[in-house]
C-alpha cells in the first residue's frame, strides 16, 4: 500500500514538473497565435473598411455613412428592383438601397439597428422574399454582420443566433472577416461596376429566356421561424420607435402560381397587427408573365425595376399626400 | 458531437486534464472508456449498447478461444465469434440492402418477400469497431497474439474515444501493449499530437470543408452544368475525401498521442502512388492493410493452385469487402469491383509493363504513372460521393458535354485551389526530398512553432467553421 502511494506520489510530482513546462510552452504558443491573430486580424479591419466598391463597401456605407431620407431594405431583389434616383425624383427626398444578396429578416433587422444608432431615416421600405421568415434559409449567413460587431454590440444579440460560441469565437480579431480576404481585395477596384452601383443600386440588364425558363417550385411547404418573426416584429417596432414609415413589399415574380405562401401570410397579418402597408406585388398582373420586365423568375431587370420603382414610388407618395406618414 | 466543434475542444481538455491527474493506468483507462462512451452517448444509446456487448462477448470468447485452441470446442467458439461479429455488423449494416435486393429478385417470379423491412439505426462506428474485433480474435486463433486479460485494456481498445468513429481500424498487436505502458506527461508528446491535431484541423476546415462548397453545388444540379465543370468537381471532390479522411485521422491520431497511444499511419501520400496497387498501400492503411493480412493473403495461399486465377478471386474477393464495407449500395460495391479490375490488369500485365518501360527514362514512366493512377482514382470516386447510382451514371453521361465552366463563387473556387495546392506541396515536398514543409530547425522554441501558429491563422482566415461532419462516419 505504502508503495502503491509512494509510486503513485512520484508520478504525480513527475507529471507535475512536465505539466509546468507543458503549460509554459502552450501558454507560449497561444501568445504567439494571439499575437499574429492580432496584427493580421488588424490589417484586415483596416483594409475591410476601406474598401471603395463592392458587396461591403455597400453595407458599410450604408451602415456608417448614409443620411437618406429613404432606405431600402431586403435581399437581391431588393438591390436590382428599387432604383433610389426614382424614389428621389418622384419623393424629393434622398434615397439608398441597402440590399444585400442571400441574407434575410435577421440581418435587416441588425443593420437598422446600427443605423438608428447615428440616424432615424423617413422612410423604409423592407422588400420580403417569398421565403423571408422560413427555417429552410441558414443562419450561417449571418456572418455578414461578423466585421460590424465590434463597432455595433447591439447586433451581437442577432449574430449569436449563428452559433453557441459565436460571442466566443468574436475574440479573434481575424474570425469576423473569415473568408472576406478575395472580396476585400477586389473591393478595391475601381470599375464601371463602381458607377452603376451609385446609392446601393444594382441593375440587371439580360431578359428572361422564356425558352429555357426553369418554373421555380412554390409549392414546397414552410416552416416558419420564430426568430425571424420576432426580427421582423421588432424591425417594425425600431422604425415605429423612431418615427420611420415602414413598407413592407413583396415583389413580382415572374412565374408564381400562388396566391400566398406561409410567409405571405405571417408577414401581412403582422403588418396589420402594427399598422403597416404591406404590398403584394407577387402576382401583379402589370409584371407577372412579362418577359422583358425579368432576367430570371425572381429577378427583374432594369426595364422592370424602373417600372416597379415609379409604381411603389406613386403609393408611397400618395399615402404621404394621405397623411399617412 | 462534431470532432470539429468547440464543444468538441471543452470535451478533449477536460479528458487530458482528469487523464493525466488520475494516478496508475486503470483509472486512466476508466476515463477513456468512459470519454468513448460519453462521445457514442451523443449519438445514440444503441450505439454504446451495442459495442458493449461486442466488448464483452469479445473479451471472454478471446480467452476461451485461446484456452481451447487445440481442441475442437476452440474452433468452434472462434467460427462463433466471427459469426457473431459478422452477424452484428451484416444485420445492422445489411440487412434490408439484402432484403431489397431479395425483394427485387423474388419479383421477378412474382413470389412475395417474407422478410419483413426493419427500421435499423446504424450504430455509430460499427464498421470501425467490427473489424478490429474480428482482427483480434483472427490473430489469437493463430497464435499471433495473446488475449488481452485486462478487462479494462481490452475495453479501452475497443471504445478507445478518438478511433471510434472512424478509425483508424487499430490492431490489437499495435494497441494492447501500450495500453499497458505507464502513461505519464510528456511533452513530446502533447508536441507531436499538437502539431498533428492543427494540420488534422487545416485540412478538415481550409480543405475539405471548402471544397465541399463547389462539391455539393455541382452534384446537386449534375444535369445542369457542362463536361469541363464535371470534370473539375470530380477532380475536387478527390481531394475533398482525402483532405476530410486524411485530416480527421490526423486529429484522431493526434489526440492519441497527447494520451501516450500511438495510432497507425491511415495515410501516405496516395495521390503520388504510380499504380493502384501502389495506391492501396498508401490510401485508408488500416482498411487495405486489413483486408490484405486477413482476407486478400489467406485466400492467395488457399487458391495458390490456381495460379494467376487464385490471384485474380482473391483480389476481387477483398476488394468486394472494400466496396462494401463502405455502406449497403451497390455503387460502393461497384467502386470495389472497379478497384478489382485494374488491379487484376496490374497483375496480369505486371511483367509485360516491366519489359516495356526498361529501357524508357525512369521519371516520365514514373510520373505518367502517377497521372493515369490519379485519373483512375477521379473516376472511380464518383460512385463513392454520387448521392445514387443513376446521379454517377448521369455524371459520366454528362462528362463530354460542351459548355462554359462554371466556377461558382470565385473566391471559394480559388481557396480550395489554395488549398489544395499547400496540401501537394507538402506531399510532394515530403515524399520527393524528406523534408516536412512545417518543421523549422532552431534552437527557439518560438521559431519552430510559427508555421503551426500560422496554420491557425489560416484556419481562422480560410477554414469553413459551418461545415458538416467528416465523410467517413458515416461508414
Amino acid at each position: 500500500m505504502d508503495n502503491l502511494f509512494i509510486s503513485n506520489f512520484r508520478e504525480l510530482t513527475g507529471n507535475f514538473k512536465n505539466a509546468i513546462k507543458i503549460i509554459q510552452k502552450i501558454l507560449i504558443f497561444t501568445i504567439l497565435v494571439i499575437i499574429l491573430d492580432f496584427l493580421v486580424g488588424s490589417g484586415l479591419d483596416y483594409l475591410f473598411f476601406k474598401q471603395k466598391v463592392g458587396l461591403y463597401a455597400r453595407t458599410t456605407y450604408g451602415l456608417e455613412k448614409t443620411t437618406a431620407d429613404l432606405l431600402i431594405f431586403g435581399s437581391s431583389s431588393a438591390i436590382h428592383h428599387y432604383n433610389p434616383s426614382i424614389f428621389e425624383d418622384t419623393l424629393k427626398l434622398t434615397a439608398y438601397n441597402q440590399g444585400r444578396d442571400g441574407i434575410d429578416i435577421l440581418y435587416h433587422s441588425a443593420i437598422l439597428k446600427g443605423i438608428l444608432t447615428r440616424y432615424y431615416p423617413k422612410i423604409v421600405i423592407l422588400n420580403l422574399s417569398p421565403y423571408e421568415l422560413s427555417t429552410a434559409l441558414s443562419y450561417d449567413r449571418l456572418a455578414a454582420l461578423l466585421p460590424y460587431c465590434d463597432k455595433h454590440p447591439e447586433m451581437k444579440k442577432i449574430v449569436s443566433l449563428k452559433s453557441k460560441f459565436e460571442t466566443w469565437k468574436l475574440y479573434s480579431k481575424i474570425y469576423p472577416y473569415n473568408s472576406t480576404f478575395l472580396t476585400i481585395i477586389n473591393g478595391f477596384k475601381g470599375n464601371d461596376r463602381k458607377r452603376i452601383e451609385e446609392k446601393g443600386y444594382v441593375p440587371l440588364f439580360n431578359s428572361i429566356d422564356t425558352n429555357n425558363f426553369i418554373k421555380e417550385d412554390f409549392s414546397r411547404p414552410q416552416h416558419i421561424d420564430p426568430n425571424r418573426v420576432n426580427a421582423l416584429s421588432g424591425f417594425i417596432d425600431d422604425c415605429k420607435r423612431s418615427n420611420t414609415s415602414v413598407y413592407l413589399i413583396f415583389s413580382p415574380v415572374f412565374s408564381f402560381d400562388k396566391e400566398f405562401t406561409e410567409t405571405t401570410k405571417v408577414a401581412m397579418g403582422i403588418s396589420k397587427e402594427k399598422g403597416v402597408a404591406c404590398l403584394n406585388f407577387m402576382n401583379d398582373p402589370r409584371f407577372k408573365g412579362q418577359a422583358s420586365f425579368f432576367q430570371d423568375n425572381g429577378h427583374m431587370n432594369h426595364a422592370g425595376a424602373t417600372r416597379f420603382s415609379k409604381i411603389v414610388a406613386g403609393y408611397i407618395i400618395k399615402d404621404m399626400q394621405k397623411g399617412n406618414h | 458531437m462534431l470532432f470539429n466543434s468547440l464543444y468538441f475542444l471543452f470535451f478533449l481538455t477536460l479528458v487530458i486534464i482528469t487523464y493525466y491527474l488520475l494516478p496508475g493506468n486503470t483509472l486512466k483507462q476508466i476515463i477513456l472508456i468512459a470519454a468513448g462512451g460519453f462521445f457514442l452517448l451523443q449519438a445514440t444509446v444503441l450505439s454504446i449498447v451495442i459495442i458493449s456487448v461486442i466488448a464483452l462477448f469479445n473479451y471472454f470468447i478471446g480467452i476461451e478461444i485461446d484456452k481451447k485452441r487445440d481442441l475442437i470446442i476452440g474452433k468452434i467458439l472462434f467460427l462463433t465469434g466471427i459469426a457473431i461479429n459478422v452477424g452484428n455488423l451484416v444485420f445492422f449494416k445489411y440487412y434490408n440492402f439484402i432484403n431489397e435486393n431479395i425483394s427485387a429478385v423474388l419479383g421477378i417470379f412474382d413470389v412475395t418477400n417474407p422478410l419483413p423491412f426493419v427500421h435499423i439505426i446504424l450504430p455509430l462506428g460499427i464498421s470501425f469497431y467490427t473489424f478490429s474485433v474480428l482482427g483480434y480474435l483472427i490473430d489469437i486463433r493463430l497464435k499471433t497474439l495473446k488475449p488481452e486479460r485486462s478487462f479494462f485494456a481490452f475495453l479501452n481498445y475497443v471504445f478507445y474515444f478518438s478511433k471510434l468513429l472512424a478509425g483508424p481500424i487499430e490492431r490489437a498487436q499495435h494497441f494492447l501493449p501500450q495500453t499497458h505502458e505507464n502513461k505519464t506527461l510528456k511533452w513530446e508528446n502533447f508536441s507531436i499530437g499538437g502539431k498533428l491535431i492543427i494540420w488534422g484541423f487545416f485540412q478538415k476546415l481550409v480543405i475539405a470543408d471548402r471544397i465541399s462548397i463547389y462539391v455539393d453545388t455541382i452534384y446537386g444540379n449534375v444535369e445542369m452544368h457542362s463536361g469541363i465543370t464535371i470534370i473539375v468537381c470530380l477532380i475536387l471532390y478527390t481531394f475533398q475525401i482525402y483532405a476530410d479522411f486524411s485530416g480527421y485521422t490526423d486529429i484522431a491520431r493526434g489526440i492519441a498521442r497527447i494520451l501516450g497511444y500511438d495510432l497507425m499511419e491511415n495515410f501516405r501520400r496516395p495521390f503520388l502512388a504510380n499504380s493502384i496497387t501502389e495506391f492501396w498501400r498508401r490510401w485508408h492503411i488500416s482498411l487495405s492493410s486489413w483486408v490484405n493480412d486477413y482476407i486478400y493473403t489467406p485466400l492467395s495461399l488457399t487458391y495458390r493452385n490456381y495460379g494467376i486465377y487464385g490471384i485474380i478471386i482473391a483480389i476481387f474477393i477483398s476488394f468486394f469487402i472494400v466496396g462494401i464495407w463502405h455502406g449497403a449500395l451497390w455503387a460502393f460495391v461497384l467502386f470495389g469491383l472497379i478497384q478489382g479490375i485494374i488491379l487484376t490488369i496490374e497483375v496480369v500485365t505486371l511483367n509485360k509493363r516491366k519489359k516495356l518501360f526498361k529501357n524508357l527514362p525512369r521519371s516520365p514512366v514514373h510520373v505518367a504513372g502517377i497521372i493515369i493512377t490519379f485519373i483512375l482514382i477521379v473516376l472511380s470516386l464518383v460512385f463513392f460521393r454520387a448521392p445514387t447510382f443513376n446521379t454517377a451514371l448521369l455524371v459520366f453521361e454528362r462528362i463530354t458535354s460542351p459548355g462554359d465552366f462554371f466556377a461558382g463563387t470565385i473566391a471559394i473556387f480559388l481557396y480550395s485551389i489554395a488549398g489544395i495546392a499547400i496540401l501537394l506541396t507538402h506531399d510532394i515536398i515530403y515524399e520527393y526530398f524528406k523534408r516536412d514543409i512545417l518543421k523549422i530547425r532552431s534552437k527557439f522554441f518560438i521559431i519552430r512553432s510559427l508555421p503551426y501558429a500560422t496554420l491557425i491563422i489560416l484556419i481562422l482566415m480560410f477554414g469553413v467553421f459551418d461545415g458538416g461532419q467528416f465523410i467517413y462516419f458515416k461508414f
